[in-house]
């Protein structure tokens, strides 16, 4: 900022008026000329006054002491919050712009635009500019590059006010430095404020069974029989578009090893059927909302889902689950030409995944 | 002198600070990525994978992509995954029903597992090794649709403890190098591991029924040989895996008359063979035979040697001393249907009465 304002004083000391400046009037002494101004430039030229001095240090920055600069130049922004969702976003980032303005607590004018710059480091080029060695430059879609241009200059309301705005596309469990600055009108653009360092969330993955052994006890003809123990689970994610508790089992239903004979596994009423073997899941308490049992186990009475060998979806969230408790049951019928043997299993395996 | 000449050129200034910088951003996020392996226990060998994505930067360079399995836990403490070197096999036919709306990736699709990393993995990261899918039709790909794959006979072995570890699905370029990268958490199971086995067992079941107890042979003379019409069958059903056998045993022995005891009509041999019936020849026997099919059972009726008639000239004789076995079943069966008739002669001898008669004994059991 300071480069450019000197490199523009030199320009118009050397030629008052080229193809790219016109100085409307310009004097040197005990003062200049204020507020000259064509349709395209505006010019306060005054002499006497000291420039504002920038001053920046690894965690802030900021234009200070006395003179007309620092008068004229918007005010140097900063983040009011920022977050990662309470340890949920892991690859975007939640801030508040502060449209705050001096020590009153003044709002900024609504026509005040910010820039903001983000880096993996807090490293800055030097004092005077206050800028990242390696900024990235937010865009209006959320998404960070190394350039930028003027129409990434957003309002306090086009950052979505009090509300805020998201950095996306952010790498998980990484520290990100912000800052940000602003112009309004015919002042000059500030400089960078203080930096925020504000880390994303680590993508997390979680499954647990509570138990890996169910006993259905002996099966009598014709009659439903419900496991005595159900199986208990938790999962957990932050993945933005939830993930999937899966279920598959190894024999296609209940398979006695020693006969061969298998009670098939079934989507159906095992009332209205003569044999069949299946499970039916429930959503506990104490999960989060958004978690729920898929279509085909979402099923009361006797009426089960088959658990075939391919993996079926079980429990989902198309959001991040902070706690998923479920239970599932298992029910099965024998009919009475089933073969009679007491080594009639299936083996359940679950899996868990999620959409990052 | 210069210095304490202020000049501001509003927006000129805010020009002159836009100067482009053509830093990299680094790799970029996937649009989307999900990682489930098959098995989610510790240790587990050779887990099946299936991934879907979405690409994100330059779609049409995406070359390969990669699954780069991590070295530690996703705090960097402890073992990771153990990849071998293998040449999986990648399989796009078949998605699962969830997610949905996947697509088929375009090309024709190899993959390699190896312990190297460099370029399909983002620098920095200790990985064991990366699963690398190649032969993507690159001009053909874009960043809208999600992509799935099964990779299977992946040379893989799950880490040995309870954790989560940072698995990453990345999009690389022909050279290769990262182009976007996705840490797609995958989580190894605690003790309990990832499977259930269920176990039950199914109670023995047996039935047997006679539709009447009374059977009638029709009035013979020397010249025929007259046969029960069927009027007494027995019904057996058992759900055991080695079925069931059914025996008979005469009271007497032959039909004998209490009007003129001095000419019964004996029964023939037991020889394991069935005895000829002959017109004017007095013998007595029983001849067993298969009625309705079950309906649900696994093999077929056989009968005893001594029974196994299959005309109209033979029956079975009796043990005259003990239950013999007719007929068995060496499977389960929802009901066999046996019709139980008996079959004589007689010879000039024999005298008239109406009340020659025996009494049969049936029973079954099933073979548990």
């Amino acid at each position: 900022m300071k480069r450019a304002w000197i490199s523009g004083f030199l320009l118009l000391a050397a030629l008052p008026a080229t193809s790219n400046y016109q100085l409307q009037s310009y004097g040197f002494g005990s003062g200049g000329t204020a507020n000259s101004q064509t349709s395209t430039y505006s010019l306060e030229g005054i002499s006497g006054e000291l420039s504002g001095q920038p001053s920046a240090t690894g965690t802030q920055s900021s234009n200070s002491g006395s003179g007309f600069v620092t008068d004229m130049q918007a005010s140097v922004p900063k983040l009011l919050s920022s977050d990662n969702g309470s340890g949920v976003y892991y690859n975007k980032l939640h801030f508040v712009i502060d449209n705050t303005q001096g020590s009153a607590g003044n709002l900024a004018p609504s026509d005040t635009k910010y820039l903001i710059s983000v880096s993996l480091s807090n490293a800055i080029v030097g004092a005077s500019t206050s800028e990242f060695v390696a900024p990235l430059y937010l865009h209006p879609d959320g998404t960070l590059s190394s350039t930028y241009s003027l129409a990434d200059y957003q309002t306090y309301s086009g950052f979505g006010s009090s509300a805020g705005s998201i950095i996306i596309g952010l790498n998980q469990n990484t520290h990100y430095y912000i800052h940000l600055k602003a112009t309004q009108g015919a002042l000059s653009e500030s400089g960078y404020g203080p930096i925020t360092d504000q880390p994303t969330a680590p993508a997390t993955l979680s499954f647990s069974i509570a138990v890996n052994s169910v006993t259905l006890g002996s099966l009598s003809a014709g009659t439903v029989t419900s496991a005595s123990q159900t199986i208990s689970s938790t999962f957990a994610t932050n993945g933005a578009s939830g993930g999937d508790v899966y279920i598959r089992g190894q024999n296609g239903g209940l398979l006695s090893g020693s006969t061969g004979y298998r009670i098939n596994t079934v989507s159906n009423n095992l009332n209205s059927v003569g044999e069949g073997f299946g499970a039916q899941g429930s959503i506990t308490g104490g999960s989060s909302p958004g978690y729920a049992v898929s279509g085909l186990y979402g099923t009361t009475g006797a009426t089960v889902g088959s658990v075939s060998t391919s993996a079926n979806s079980l429990y989902s969230s198309t959001g991040p689950i902070a706690t998923g408790n479920a239970l599932l049951g298992l029910l099965a019928k024998a009919a009475s030409t089933d073969i009679a043997a007491n080594d009639y299993q299936e083996v359940l395996t679950f899996t868990a995944a999620a959409n990052f | 002198m210069i210095k304490n000449k202020s000049i501001l050129v509003a927006a000129s200034a805010l020009m002159l600070s836009v100067v482009f910088t053509n830093l990299s951003a680094g790799a970029a996020q996937l649009g989307q990525a999900s990682l489930r392996l098959s098995r989610m226990s510790p240790s587990a060998a050779g887990p099946d994978l299936y991934v879907t994505f979405k690409l994100n930067t330059t779609p049409t360079s995406v070359a390969k992509v990669s699954i780069c399995f991590p070295a530690t836990k996703s705090d960097g403490t402890g073992a990771g995954y153990t990849v071998t070197a293998a040449t999986p096999t990648v399989s796009t036919a078949n998605p699962p029903a969830t997610p949905s709306g996947t697509s088929v990736p375009p090309g024709t699709l190899t993959a390699a597992a190896s312990t190297t990393t460099t370029g399909v993995c983002v620098a920095g990261t200790t990985w064991a090794g990366a699963i690398t899918v190649s032969g993507f039709t690159s001009a053909s790909l874009n960043s809208t649709a999600l992509y799935e794959m099964t990779i299977t006979g992946t040379g893989l072995t799950n880490p040995t403890a309870n954790a989560q570890y940072n698995t990453a699905v990345n999009s690389d370029s022909a050279t290769p190098a990262v182009i976007d990268t996705t840490v797609t958490p995958t989580y190894v199971t605690n003790a309990t591991g990832d499977q259930v086995t269920v176990t039950g067992s199914v109670a023995p079941n047996f039935s047997f029924s006679l539709s009447s107890s009374t059977d009638t042979i029709p009035a013979v003379d020397p010249s025929s040989i007259q046969t029960s019409t069927g009027n007494v069958f027995m019904t057996v059903a058992t759900n055991s895996p080695l079925g069931y056998t059914a025996y008979v045993k005469s009271q007497n022995a032959q039909l004998q008359s209490a009007g003129r005891p001095g000419t019964p009509i004996p029964t023939g041999t037991f020889d394991a063979s069935p005895d000829t019936i002959a017109a004017g020849t007095t013998k007595y026997g029983f001849v067993p035979s298969t009625g309705a099919a079950c309906s649900t059972c696994s093999g077929i009726p056989v009968y005893d040697a001594e029974f196994a008639v299959a005309d109209g000239t033979h029956a079975g004789s009796f043990n005259t001393t003990n239950f013999a076995s007719f007929v068995s079943h060496a499977g389960y069966t929802s009901g066999d249907q046996i019709f139980l008739k008996e079959r004589d002669a007689v010879g000039p001898s024999v005298q008239y009465a109406s009340d020659y008669s025996d009494v049969l004994t049936i029973v079954a059991a099933g073979n548990f």
